[in-house]
């Protein structure tokens, strides 16, 4: 069956650690309300256990190169 | 003036409530009239002096000032009865809906209450930390839409009746028709924390203020009465709408003192509602509007603010602006492509500004004492003061001249302006250009610089602006000047090249058998501006070949395949291939113009395309190509093969109809039989075309100027010819497949056949133009043609649409230097630009890099 949690056209998501989100929310001069947000239902969020507040890494592939993105996990 | 500068934060709007209403209030108004018959403004009537005056005689009551000087004031009707305000309707039934019809608590209960406390306060902090004030608030829309189905109050166990509104103003509990006073009484009775929950600050906004008591009075200022010229006075539509609620109001007043039966009151009560509800918006859904006597509907509040001519969109946004002008374009390939041809009388009417300083004191005062264009038309002064230059006062102004004064003098060549033509769809639809005065009416531009403006030369007309400080002027000079913009933001393509008679030009010079005489060379040469010859000459003669190369920058290196061998520049000598527009116009297939800016810069690039475009222009008058219907006559050999193709097609056709009734046709994968027919007479059908295409362009050479124009790219192609000297084709259908619907027997005409499969009777036109269709193929074609029309119109419209919306979404956003994407509010859009970081308008460059 298709899964919205394994499926391979949606890139890789992880949470990341506090003091990796704080020095990568600096390199941007940022705070987390600046972000993109994700549901905290959302089959990614979930799969990987995220709570509201965590920041959420997606290693994107656009044209063979890939690049970091990032999410604020929010509740609905 | 002194002004005094304030970053405005936010706005907040609120309500006015009966109170603040009646402290605004200069004079409470109680005579629905406006003059006294010897002309003067009625005491307490709707012209009020103390409301401000408008007549120059008059003075104020309120303020003491004169029509200029004062502002106007605000004065108020007390309505006998409370009338709903109809604007708000929709927020008094919310609030009805979310409260207890008995306590008029909030219907939640004091567990909810406190949860969705905390839902909000998250919610709001998060938005504040985004920037993002303006936004839905989920948590209580969610909540508002739950408490309409609440069914008994949580806080004194009433069970609530069904609340029913119906626009614009009405509301029925149960059976029962609620009145305006009611309704006041209930909203009064929320309590502010309740309020605060469903999103009303009390602190600004009580909802009783909805339900009105007293209705304040614009000034005059906002309606003011004009005199005909017969003398007679004519008010304005807002004046009129307020005699008429006064004047009900009044009857209203008679009626209950007198003790007049209910329903009468009733009655006007009604009215006055009527009248209220039309005097904020005479355009309500659900009532008629008020008309003048006239059958014109009035103009009130929500018709001064709303649409296409309202304040907004109108005076607003929409307002004029100075140092700009308007007029129709033509072409002139004289002229740089950066540079644009304004009329005299334009640029002696728009100004530039000349600041003074110590250094140039001299030169402003020598320039200020000019009689004659370019002169200065005003000064300027230290004060901020714009004094217009007059015989009398010149003198004077010359004497006083400091340092900080500015002189707006008349524009010149070479000032520097913006050139734009709407719709404004991207940014090239301004650019800016250098100003190249002219004698003539209309603004000049070169051909090359029209594509970005989708600009021709049928009527269309621009606008240009002249930026006015040093600070624009630079940033329009090396941001949007018209050689920055000659590649595409999108894909790097190149969107300003030559086209037309400008790529048949370089087309036939650049040909391998082109040569020309020492005094066609020196005329080509010069017409570009170059006084050298070629270097080398075969026999007195030069090469179509050498003479381009005297356009290419020295030491030019390029090689790119073209057809079946190469295009090569070896050290600024064109050796090898033919400078067509696949080579030199606009698209991607260009990159000779990325070549040398790689090398030599925009500017080279630029020196190039304007010297070449004169250039080929030259050669193409010089060569002289015309067409005419000669081109697209056939010769016998080819009207004969013609002929036989078409002859055998149709034989074909009838073979596979044979088959296909006699069962006997091979069925195609995943379609019906008929449907395989229909297929396999489509394949057919086109292959006849291809096979017309194939000979024409056998036996059709380049003295066929039709073939040559397709051939150089600068117009239609081999298709379209074949079209006119050979036959039309197969007619498209929306659907994709032949025509066959149009009369009601399935048969598109009725000179057909019921049943006719054959290629003519769906839509095959086997006559070109020249020879001319037969009825019925005309009619194919217009039915070909119509669909064509009606499915291009949509496709625009909607991909228009789309792109609008796209562009409004985007247009705020931009990139950081670490090539992030970020909104107004510093939120982070995409974290590298594209994902890759990758602008578009140098992609070519780096190409070129790596060879
Ligand atoms: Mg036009
Ligand atoms: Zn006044
Ligand atoms: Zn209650």
């Amino acid at each position: 069956m298709l899964s919205k949690r394994e499926h391979e056209l949606v890139p890789t998501h992880k949470v990341i650690s506090h003091s990796d989100a704080n020095s990568m929310l600096a390199s941007f001069g940022i705070s987390v309300y600046n972000l993109p947000k994700i549901l905290v239902d959302d089959p990614q969020a979930k799969k990987l256990g995220a709570k509201a507040g965590d920041i959420i890494e997606i290693e994107r592939e656009d044209f063979g190169k890939s690049y970091k993105y990032y999410r604020h996990v929010v509740e609905r | 003036m002194s002004m005094q500068a304030e970053v405005i934060k936010q706005i907040k709007f609120g309500i006015f409530s009966q109170d603040q209403i009646k402290k605004l209030s200069v004079a409470k108004l109680t005579v629905p009239d406006t003059y006294n018959e010897d002309g003067y403004p009625i005491d307490g009537g709707l012209l009020d002096q103390r409301l401000g005056v408008i007549d120059p005689g008059l003075v104020c009551k309120t303020c003491g000032g004169r029509a200029k000087t004062c502002p106007g004031h605000f004065g108020h009707i007390e309505l006998v009865r409370p009338v709903i305000h109809s604007e708000f309707a929709k927020i008094i039934n919310m609030l009805l809906q979310a409260t207890c019809q008995k306590c008029h608590r909030i219907l939640l209960n004091n567990e909810q209450i406190g949860i969705f406390k905390e839902a909000m306060s998250k919610e709001i902090e998060s938005e504040v930390a985004a920037g993002d004030l303006a936004s839905d608030k989920h948590a209580e829309q969610a909540m508002l839409k739950k408490l309409k189905s609440v069914k008994k109050c949580p806080h004194c166990q009433t069970v609530q009746e069904k609340l029913k509104f119906s626009m614009p103003t009405y509301f029925y509990l149960g059976e029962r028709r609620l009145k305006p006073d009611e309704i006041r009484d209930m909203l009064a009775k929320i309590n502010d924390d309740d309020l605060t929950l469903i999103g009303v600050d009390p602190r600004t906004s009580r909802p009783e203020a909805l339900v009105l008591n007293a209705l304040l009075v614009p000034p005059v200022d906002v309606r003011p009465s004009i005199t005909l010229e017969t003398g007679e006075r004519s008010e304005d539509d807002l004046t009129h709408k307020l005699v008429d609620i006064m004047r009900i109001n009044q009857r209203l007043e008679q009626n209950i003192n007198a003790g007049a039966p209910q329903i009468i009151i009733d009655d006007l009560w009604e009215l006055l509602q009527y009248h209220v509800t039309t005097y904020f918006n005479n355009e309500t859904s659900g009532i008629p509007p008020a008309r003048h006597r006239s059958g014109r509907a009035l103009k009130t509040i929500a018709q001064r603010l709303k649409g296409k001519e309202g304040r907004f969109r109108y005076n607003l946004s929409g307002k004029r602006v100075n140092y700009s002008a308007r007029t129709v374009i033509s072409v002139d390939p004289a002229i740089d492509i950066d540079e644009v041809g304004v009329p005299s009388a334009i640029a002696e009417k728009l100004t530039v500004p000349f600041y003074v300083t110590e250094w140039n004191l001299e030169a402003a005062k020598k320039l200020l004492e000019r009689n004659e264009y370019p002169m200065v038309l005003n000064v300027v002064a230290l004060d901020g003061k714009r004094k217009r230059i007059l015989d009398t006062n010149k003198e004077e102004l010359i004497k006083e001249l400091k340092p900080g004064y500015i002189l707006e003098r008349q524009l010149r060549d070479g000032d520097i302006a913006l050139f734009n033509r709407q719709p404004s769809l991207h940014r090239i639809s301004i650019m800016a250009h250098r100003v190249k005065v002219l004698p003539g009416k209309t603004f000049r531009i070169t051909y090359p610089a029209t594509a970005p403006y989708n600009a021709d030369f049928d009527g269309d007309e621009m606008n240009l602006h002249i930026p006015q400080t040093l600070e624009a002027q630079a940033e329009a000079k090396y941001l949007m000047a018209v050689q920055n913009q000659i590649f595409s933001p999108r894909d790097g393509a190149v969107i300003i090249a030559n086209g037309w008679d400008g790529v048949i030009g370089t087309y036939l010079l650049t040909q391998d058998d082109s040569y020309m005489t020492k005094e066609d060379a020196e005329h080509l040469l010069s017409t570009a501006g170059i006084r050298e010859l070629p270097k080398h000459s075969k026999n007195g003669m030069y090469s179509g070949k050498s003479v381009f190369s005297m356009l290419l920058p020295k030491g030019l290196d390029f090689e790119v395949p073209q057809g079946n061998g190469k295009f090569v520049i070896k050290d600024g000598e064109l050796v090898e291939g033919v400078v067509d527009k696949k080579m030199y116009g606009e698209g991607r297939s260009n990159k000779l113009f990325a070549a040398i800016v790689m090398g030599y810069g925009f500017a080279a690039l630029q020196d190039f395309l304007t010297k070449s475009s004169r250039l080929s222009y030259a050669f193409t008058t010089l060569f002289g190509v015309t067409i005419g219907v000669k081109e697209y006559m056939l010769t016998e050999t080819l009207a004969k093969d013609k002929e036989s193709t078409l002859a055998d097609t149709q034989g074909r056709v009838k073979g596979l109809i044979e088959q296909y009734k006699s069962k006997k046709l091979e069925p195609l994968l995943g379609l019906t039989l008929r449907q395989s027919l229909e297929q396999t007479i489509m394949v057919e059908l086109d292959l006849a075309r291809g096979k017309a295409i194939q000979m024409l362009n056998k036996n059709t050479d380049e003295s066929n100027f039709a073939m040559l124009m397709a051939n150089s790219g600068a117009r239609a192609n081999i298709l379209n010819m074949e079209q006119m000297s050979m036959f039309l084709g197969q007619q498209a259908t929306r659907e994709g497949g032949r025509i066959k619907r149009g009369y009601y027997t399935n048969r598109v005409v009725p000179h057909i056949a019921k049943n006719d499969s054959s290629s003519g009777a769906h839509g095959f036109v086997s006559n070109g133009f020249v020879d001319g269709l037969t009825p019925i193929e005309m009619i194919m074609h217009a039915v070909g043609g119509r669909g064509t029309v009606i499915q291009k119109g949509l496709l625009t419209q909607r991909s228009g649409y789309l792109q609008r919306r796209l562009a409004n979404a985007l247009q705020d956003y931009y990139v950081l230097h670490d090539n992030s994407v970020r909104d107004v509010n510093n939120n982070v859009i995409e974290t590298i630009y594209g994902g890759d970081a990758i602008d578009p308008t140098k992609v070519e460059f780096s190409k070129q890099k790596k060879e």
